[in-house]
């Protein structure tokens, strides 16, 4: 057999005996339960924060021995039950989109690219920083430069900031604090330009501002989602809001 | 559509390319978990601990996902990273022999199996034939005619010669033929050897 020469699958040659076809279209059919992939997902957030927690931030204090293990655990299990947590709302949000034009429009809420903003959260000692990311999507506003120090600070502690954020972004907006689901996506954006939960992160933007009845600023933020991430999970769930239509696809 | 040839319409757009197109470790996670599942279970993976290997294979994503300089499709990355997981899971649990009845009920019906409880026999089954196959036999095997992979793809995603995907590809289906063949009692026209060797 030659490059560029490969031989018929066993799947579609007539000539390979049933019995032997029968298995291959089990194996070519194998995908994973319903839940697995936001079980996983909850498992590997938890699993993720306890190791970066453990071997990175705590060091960078030069806190050692029993209570760095201890805050670890118990940092590990807050990273759990906010991932946990997340999935779920994901989930929620994939599953029950609610229409943008139901609720009823909040009075619009300024860009407030203010980090001081911020709720008190659970939230471990040193600042989030975010790697150089200078990828944050395009859109009509763009993000003011990060202005926490550049440290390094590790991936779990990362994560739980982006997360508890982006949490409270969509709780926000549930609520109708469509003020206030904005200020928070904007203090991610400011802080995680390139978050592991930017498109998700955007794409609460999108439907906030839309509800915030800002479509201009929706449609913007809309489209350079959807030329950066055709394919995401959340394009159509975008597009559903009725914003953003792609001038064309590649 | 058949999952084995469902490969994920992203892999040619989703590159890592600093100057462009940054990959979110989450983009990656949701574009391609279903994938790296159904790799694992090919690979020998109960559904029982596929979740666990999977964990496991997108925890190196994570940690090596910043070097990942898209010199070649991610789902080629990512598999050789299912292999390896998947290859020390299964040295640390040896998988039970074939057993010759549970293949025998499934394969005599020569058919699609209609029922959730023929469908779990089935893919015993298919497992366990599979076992028969060397690991490095079996991810050829396994990328070429359920995933629907070229053996250029192959060649690059276990990091062998092309010939050599080729060779493997040859021993491995005489392998399976003739382990479907000595279960179910027909004649294989592909069994060329029984090629059940397990180099590891």
């Amino acid at each position: 057999m030659s490059r560029g020469n490969d031989p018929v699958r066993l799947i579609a040659d007539a000539g390979c005996p049933e019995s032997q076809r029968a298995l291959l279209r089990l194996g070519a059919d194998i995908a994973p339960p319903r839940d697995a992939e936001a079980r996983v997902w909850a498992a590997l957030a938890g699993a993720l924060g306890g190791a970066a927690v453990a071997a990175g931030a705590e060091a960078s204090t030069k806190t050692t021995t029993t209570a760095a293990n201890v805050k670890a655990g118990l940092l590990s299990m807050k990273v759990v039950a906010l991932a946990a947590g997340l999935t779920a709302l994901v989930a929620l949000g994939l599953t029950v989109f609610a229409p943008p034009k139901s609720a009823a429009p909040p009075a619009a809420a300024p860009p407030a690219p203010a980090a001081a903003t911020r709720e008190p959260e659970p939230r471990p000692a040193a600042p989030p920083v975010e790697m150089p990311a200078e990828h944050a999507p395009t859109s009509a506003a763009p993000p003011a430069q990060a202005a926490a120090p550049h440290r390094s600070v590790s991936p779990a502690r990362r994560l739980v900031e982006e997360t508890t954020l982006i949490r409270d972004a969509r709780q926000a907006l549930r609520a109708g604090d469509t003020g206030r689901a904005l200020r928070l996506l904007a203090e991610s954006r400011r802080l995680f330009p390139s978050g592991v939960l930017q498109q998700e992160r955007e794409r609460l933007a999108v439907e906030a501002l839309v509800k915030a009845e800002r479509r201009t600023e929706a449609s913007a933020r809309a489209r350079a989602f959807l030329r950066r991430y055709p394919d995401s999970p959340h394009a159509s769930e975008i597009r559903a809001l009725g914003v953003g239509q792609p001038e064309s696809r590649p | 559509m058949r999952a084995g040839f469902n490969r994920e319409g992203a892999d040619d757009a989703v590159r890592i390319d600093a100057g462009v197109s940054p990959m979110t470790f989450e983009a990656t996670y949701r574009a391609h978990f279903a994938f790296v599942w159904r790799s694992l279970r090919r690979l020998g993976i109960a559904e029982d601990d596929a979740g666990d290997a999977a964990q496991d294979v997108f925890i190196i994503v994570h940690r090596k996902l910043p070097e990942f300089a898209g010199r070649s499709k991610i789902t080629t990355w990512l598999y050789g990273i299912c292999f390896r997981i998947a290859s020390e899971r299964r040295r640390a649990v040896p998988r039970p022999q074939l057993g010759e009845h549970e293949a025998a009920a499934f394969i005599g019906r020569q058919a699609d199996p209609g029922t959730i409880a023929e469908h779990h026999q089935g893919l015993a089954l298919l497992e366990r034939v599979l076992d028969c196959l060397s690991d490095e036999q079996r991810a050829v095997f396994c990328l070429f005619e359920l995933e629907g992979m070229t053996g250029e793809e192959i060649a690059e995603a276990l990091e062998i010669p092309l010939g050599t995907a080729y060779s493997r590809l040859r021993l491995a289906r005489a392998a399976f033929g003739a382990a479907v063949s000595a279960l179910v009692g027909d004649h294989e026209p592909r069994a060329e050897s029984p090629g059940r060797s397990r180099s590891a």
